[in-house]
């Protein structure tokens, strides 16, 4: 009899659970990175207005700004570490890192043109979306 | 040096983006054909901005290096996306075997 039912049982054991390829959505990431994406926003829009004006922001505004934004970017890369099947993530968020590392030293030297400030504008932004999407697409936490 | 057009670079870039994704393009083709378009408009400026001087070849290398890790960023986006639309075809057809267990044998399978 119990010979009889084990291969019933494997097959209900087997289609009780849900598999997981991914990791799961994580509101606190995606409320830190649309904090983040408008930060970013304002802060190239007022690098522009700086720069339209014959002025900069200065160095150490520069610095405070990359260096909070370093600060935050490390702690939900660690947070994107720790789960399981989520490696897209953690290579998204390096990839920012080191746009804003490259960001930082192009603005340290100065900008001349409008233009200059719009390209960074627009690729930090498209980057925000291309996580935001992702983050928004993966499965939500199933509490048992 | 030849002139960049930025939509047919954009449209380059679309076909690729196209086999990369494979079946799960229909979710996501409107979302990254807006993306594309907008990073071949930055990189045919970029070139402008370098044909005339306004940047050296150091700052448009670094300008590009920034635009490259956006698309990469969005690379990334599409292969989640369609892990993510793999599990959860997998999980519907997981949910539809249970509720069939569920009619006929009368056994409530928790998850």
């Amino acid at each position: 009899m119990f010979r009889k039912l084990t291969p019933l049982l494997a097959v209900v054991l087997l289609f009780a659970c849900a598999v997981t390829y991914y990791a799961p959505h994580d509101a606190e990431t995606e409320t830190k990175l649309m904090a983040l994406q408008s930060k970013a926003e304002f802060f190239y829009q007022t690098t522009a207005t700086e720069l339209e004006a014959e002025r900069s922001l200065s160095l150490e505004t520069q610095n405070r700004f990359y260096g909070e934004t370093q600060e935050i970017l490390g702690n939900l890369q660690n947070k994107a570490e720790s789960y399981l099947n989520n490696k897209d993530t953690v290579h998204e968020l390096a990839l920012l890192r080191e746009s804003f590392d490259i960001a930082q030293d192009l603005q340290a030297h100065g900008f001349r043109v409008l233009d200059e400030v719009l390209l960074i504008q627009k690729a930090m932004d498209s980057h925000f979306r291309a996580l935001l999407s992702l983050e928004r697409a993966k499965p939500q936490r199933r509490d048992r | 040096m030849p002139d960049i057009d930025p939509k047919e670079l954009a449209q380059q870039m679309l076909r690729a983006a196209m086999d990369a994704a494979g079946d799960s393009w229909d979710e996501v083709s409107k979302e990254v054909e807006w993306e594309l378009s907008i990073l071949a408009g930055s990189l045919s400026l970029l070139y402008q901005l370098q044909l005339a001087g306004v940047v050296d070849d150091e700052q448009a290398k670094k300008q590009f290096a920034i635009q490259k890790n956006t698309a990469e960023a969005w690379k990334y986006t599409l292969q989640g996306k369609a892990l993510v639309g793999a599990e959860n075809a997998v999980n519907a057809a997981l949910a539809a075997v249970r509720q069939f267990i569920s009619d006929t044998f009368g056994w409530v399978i928790f998850f």
